[in-house]
């Protein structure tokens, strides 16, 4: 949107960003696309002991189309990987994905025929929470990162 | 040690007669068949290369009580010799499933048997001892929409009758 | 699993998962339906294939236990000690009776976090989310435990070919105790919550029967086949009895007590199967 005074637009997308990064930070609608033993720590994050949703990410959504942060819990076989692949098309703009759990960042000790080497060989990541699985601590201090992260994002969406 | 009433005794059962063997068994009162893999002896270099290993179990379904196991070991190379054991144990449908995926050890009597855990562009067959484990295969993408196993299938077909 | 299809009756074809919003889990179904009744069911495996067999052969015997762990990840301590019993049949290893302890113990702790998680998945499926939070609450309590006992929450690797990794904690008693105190009253929560609830009962008492004949000529075993009538318990009819009257005494107890709820379906279906 050209304005006359383009220092002035400048602020204006500046503070608009601002305001947008602050709002989807703290409302995160997560996909957990759970396989494996991630899980376990996930559902433990979720619940009341630990509690995800203090940190605005409290509302799994199990439909791609209302998801805004895809969360790979664990490992991504090359038979599922077509799958994964597809739930991250279906998703909205803005997205973001974490791998989450040693599998899904390098395929951790699955070193064999039948796993993905990491699912940034399939989707870019834009958050690895390493750990075998990760405890739930872990878990928590990598989505305070992403939040960091979703707060820099810039641009339009629609 | 203490007895270990699991283990159960190891009998040696003709490949091209299995059917009759088993439900010979099966007439003993052999009627859980516990599971069924497959051993490679390909570093062994023995001919026929691979066991194909039916673990059977005496299951008394009134008191619960196991009375005793039966290892049969039928000796078989990769051709099909082996006829399919689905009928006197519907398990062993998809136990066979995986011999043949795993394996590679294919049944007479199920000539399109399909693979169980892997899909069906993989090449090879991953546990014979001459599949490297440091092998990789080529990551698969969406596959056409015609193929019932394939991702995209419902897209594709949204809805089909029957007869 | 098959139903009397007339000629002119049209069945529609319904794919489930592997990723679908009310199945998660990595099992594909490919559904045969006559309006809401299923009559047909191909079902897809193999999407959690992580060639353990494969990794196992070229391991050491002790390398292969943290494999293990992820087999059935929701009670590793059980698939620590299955496999640490397989290869010390093989060996002709004894162990010693208080490794043997230690193997019940953690895998009776194992078992309770299990049905904790599959039973609140089950409610959180069926709409009850609170039973779910209150369950998952409970079995933080034991993975504290656990966490105490081998080092890890999920992944434990506790067993070595012929015992354990070490000994249990000097405060283990004490804090086993106080752990179960809390998992009891959240099993009990959850159990108001539940086996009184119409919506549960009715969507859960009465389905997914399989007659015992079925069971048996599926190789199903466990509690599904318990359910189904037949009265198998490998742990009763398998060989490794401990010795010490005053644990079997409270071995009872305390089975009775870590179970987390008396499935109603299991229970009906035993009931009701034919047979």
């Amino acid at each position: 949107m050209p304005l006359a005074d383009g220092s002035v637009a400048g602020v204006m997308t500046t503070q608009l960003d601002a305001a947008l990064g602050w709002a989807r930070k703290y409302s995160i609608f997560q996909y957990p696309f759970v396989t494996a033993c991630c899980g376990m720590e996930y559902m433990s994050t979720a619940a009341s002991h630990y509690d995800m949703d203090r940190f605005g990410a409290g509302f799994p959504r199990f439909s791609p189309r209302q998801a805004d942060v895809l969360m790979v819990v664990g490992t991504i076989s090359h038979k599922i990987a077509p799958v994964l692949r597809r739930i991250y098309d279906q998703m909205a703009e803005p997205k973001w994905v974490v791998a989450f759990g040693v599998c899904t960042c390098t395929g951790g000790f699955y070193n064999n025929y039948s796993t993905v080497q990491g699912i940034d060989t399939i989707l870019p990541v834009d958050l690895y929470i390493p750990g075998c699985p990760p405890r739930p601590e872990t878990v928590i201090h990598g989505l305070t990162m992403l939040q960091e992260k979703i707060q820099k994002t810039q641009g339009q969406f629609r | 040690m203490t007895e270990n009433r699991l283990a159960g005794e190891r009998r040696d059962i003709p490949a091209a007669s299995n059917i009759e063997s088993l439900s010979d068994l099966k007439g003993q009162g052999y009627n859980v068949l516990v599971d069924m893999t497959c051993v490679d002896y390909l570093a062994q270099g023995r001919t026929p290369r691979f066991d194909v290993i039916y673990r059977l179990m005496k299951l008394d379904a009134a008191t619960g009580m196991d009375s005793g196991r039966i290892e049969a070991h039928c000796a078989v190379g990769p051709e099909a010799v082996l006829r399919t054991a689905k009928d006197l144990w519907p398990a062993a449908d998809w136990l066979e499933r995986e011999v043949w995926d795993m394996f590679g050890v294919s049944f007479v009597d199920r000539p399109g048997i399909k693979r169980l855990l892997l899909y069906e562009e993989f090449e090879g067959h991953p546990l014979r001892k001459d599949y490297p484990i440091s092998r990789r295969q080529p990551l698969i993408g969406p596959r056409s929409g015609d193929k019932a196993d394939s991702p995209s299938f419902n897209l594709h077909k949204p809805s089909i009758t029957g007869q | 699993m098959t139903a009397t299809k007339g000629p002119s009756r049209k069945t529609y074809m319904l794919n489930m998962g592997p990723a679908h919003p009310s199945m998660h889990g990595v099992v594909r179904l490919i559904l045969e339906l006559q309006a809401e009744t299923i009559v047909d069911v191909d079902c897809e495996i193999g999407y959690l294939h992580r060639a353990f067999e494969k990794h196992a052969e070229s391991e050491t015997w002790n390398n292969v236990v943290p494999w293990t762990d992820r087999l059935n990840y929701v009670s590793p301590l059980i698939n620590n000690v299955g496999y640490a019993m397989a290869v010390e049949t093989l060996a002709g290893i004894e162990v010693p009776e208080r490794g043997q302890y230690i193997r019940v113990i953690a895998s009776e702790i194992s078992r309770a976090t299990d049905h904790l998680t599959c039973v609140g998945a089950t409610a959180m499926e069926l709409g009850a989310f609170t039973v779910f939070l209150y369950m998952i609450k409970a079995r933080e309590y034991l993975y504290q435990l656990i966490d105490g006992l081998t080092g890890a929450r999920v992944t434990t690797s506790f067993t070595r070919v012929g015992g354990v990794k070490g000994d249990l904690p000097a405060d283990f008693a004490e804090k086993f105790r106080g752990a179960a105190k809390l998992v009891r009253e959240a099993v009990s929560e959850s159990d108001r919550l539940l086996t009184r609830n119409r919506i549960f009962m009715d969507r859960t008492e009465g389905t997914g029967i399989f007659s015992k004949e079925d069971a048996l000529a599926y190789g199903i075993t466990g509690p599904f086949l318990r359910s189904t009538g037949v009265a198998y318990d490998l742990r009763r009819a398998s060989v490794r009895r401990l010795r010490s009257a005053r644990f079997r005494g409270s071995r009872g107890n305390d089975r009775r007590q870590l179970r987390p709820l008396p499935l109603p379906h299991g229970r009906d279906r035993a009931k009701s199967a034919p047979g």
